[in-house]
C-alpha cells in the first residue's frame, strides 16, 4: 500500500472518529488504570475484557477473558459482577505443547466515588473486588485518583491484593502491591491517546519477591452508548527480580507482553 | 520538596473550581429574568446534580464549552440514558444555561 493511500485511510478514520460527540456510557480511557467515575443509579453496562499475555522463556500464550455486568447503585456507588475464563497454550516439556481452557471463577466489584476529576481539585475513589474460583480466593482494594486538566487526563491507582491458593498440602498466601499510572490526551471529544505504566510487586511469606514494570501506549474511542479502549504493555527490565530469573525481566510470574482490549455497551 | 507540594497544590487548586463554577449573583439574576422561580439555591442544586449524575457516563464538560442554545439539545439527548427525571433535567439545564455564555 502506498504512503499516500495509507495516509488517506488514516485521515478518513480520524475524520470518522472525530465526528463523535460526548459519550453516553461509563467511559474508561485506560485499561489497567481505573478512573473514579461511577454509573448513575439504575444505569447498566456490559463490559467485555480480553487480555492476551504472551511470551516466557518457552512458548507461552494465555488469554484472560472477563465478562462484566455493571450497574449504578447510588450517585456515588456502583457494583458489578464478572465471569472469568482463561485459555493457555504453553510448552510444558521439551517438544510437548499443551492447551487448556478453564472457567476462572466469579468476581464482585464495588466502586465508591468521593470526588470528581473535573469539578473538584482531584477525583478520588475507593474500589474493592472479591474473586472466588475452584482453587483460589482473592481480595483486591484500590485507591483511585484522577484529574483532567484541559485536554489531558491523568489517573493513578494504588492496589493491594491478597490471594489464597488452595494446594493439596497447604494453602499458599500471597500479597501483591501495584502502582498504576496513566495519562492521555484528547485528540477529539471521542478519541484519546496516551500511555499506561504498571509496577507490580509480589510478596510471599513476608518476602518481597519481585517488582515487574510494564509500560505502553493506550488508545480509547467513545461513542453513543459504547466505548472501546486498548493498551499494549511490553514488560520492561524489572526493578527487582529473584535469582531464579535468567534475564532482566520477571518471567516466572509475568509475560514478555501484555495487552488488553475493553469493549463496553450500555444496556 | 515544600516548593513542589506548594506548586502542585496551587496547580490543582487553579484547575478545581472554575471548570464547573457555582452560579454567581449576576447569573442568578439573569436566570430569574427567564424563570422567575429560580433561586441561587436551585441553581446550586442543578450544579450538584450535573456533577453527580452526568459524570457517571462521561468526563464533565464545562458549561462554557457550549452556548445557552446548545445545552437544551445536549441535555435532552443525554437525559434518558442517565435516567434523569423531568425535575432533575430542568434543574441541570437551568444551571448550565445560566452559567453558559449567551
Amino acid at each position: 500500500m502506498s504512503v499516500r493511500r495509507t495516509f488517506a485511510l488514516l485521515s478518513a478514520a480520524l475524520a470518522i472518529f472525530s465526528g463523535a460527540s460526548v459519550a453516553h456510557a461509563n467511559e474508561r480511557h485506560f485499561t489497567y488504570t481505573y478512573e473514579t467515575g461511577v454509573l448513575p443509579p439504575g444505569v447498566k453496562e456490559l463490559e467485555i475484557w480480553t487480555t492476551p499475555r504472551i511470551g516466557k522463556d518457552d512458548y507461552f500464550v494465555r488469554f484472560d477473558q472477563r465478562m462484566e455486568f455493571e450497574v449504578g447503585v447510588t450517585d456515588n456507588l456502583m457494583t458489578s459482577l464478572y465471569l472469568n475464563a482463561k485459555a493457555v497454550t504453553a510448552d510444558v516439556a521439551p517438544g510437548v505443547r499443551e492447551s487448556t481452557y478453564e472457567f476462572d471463577g466469579v468476581s464482585s466489584e464495588w466502586k465508591y466515588k468521593l470526588s470528581d476529576p473535573v469539578a473538584d481539585a482531584i477525583g478520588l475513589g475507593f474500589y474493592g473486588e472479591f474473586t472466588g474460583s475452584t482453587n483460589e480466593v482473592e481480595i483486591e482494594a484500590k485507591i483511585l485518583a484522577d484529574k483532567q486538566i484541559g485536554n489531558l487526563l491523568f489517573a493513578g491507582n494504588l492496589v493491594f491484593e491478597q490471594e489464597w491458593e488452595f494446594e493439596p498440602e497447604e494453602t499458599e498466601a500471597e500479597q501483591v502491591v501495584d502502582l498504576d499510572f496513566a495519562a492521555a490526551y484528547a485528540l477529539s471529544p471521542g478519541v484519546r491517546i496516551g500511555v499506561e505504566v504498571r509496577n507490580t510487586n509480589e510478596i510471599a511469606e513476608g518476602e518481597w519477591e519481585h517488582s515487574a514494570l510494564f509500560a505502553g501506549p493506550v488508545v480509547s474511542y467513545v461513542a453513543d452508548g459504547w466505548w472501546v479502549a486498548a493498551t499494549l504493555m511490553p514488560q520492561l527490565p524489572a526493578l527487582k527480580k529473584s535469582d531464579e530469573e535468567t534475564g532482566s525481566r520477571v518471567l516466572s510470574a509475568h509475560e514478555k507482553l501484555e495487552a488488553r482490549l475493553l469493549l463496553s455497551f450500555q444496556i | 520538596m515544600r516548593t513542589f507540594i506548594l506548586t502542585a497544590t496551587l496547580l490543582l487548586g487553579a484547575c478545581a473550581g472554575p471548570q464547573i463554577p457555582p452560579p454567581t449573583a449576576v447569573q442568578v439574576t439573569r436566570a430569574q429574568a427567564r424563570w422567575p422561580e429560580v433561586t441561587g439555591q436551585s441553581l446550586a442544586h442543578g450544579r450538584n446534580l450535573y456533577v453527580s449524575r452526568c459524570s457517571g457516563c462521561h468526563l464533565l464538560h464545562a458549561p462554557s464549552e457550549h452556548t445557552a442554545d446548545e445545552w437544551p439539545v445536549l441535555v435532552g439527548k443525554m437525559a434518558p440514558r442517565a435516567h434523569l427525571d423531568a425535575t432533575e433535567r430542568t434543574l441541570i439545564l437551568r444551571y448550565l444555561i445560566a452559567v453558559a455564555p449567551p
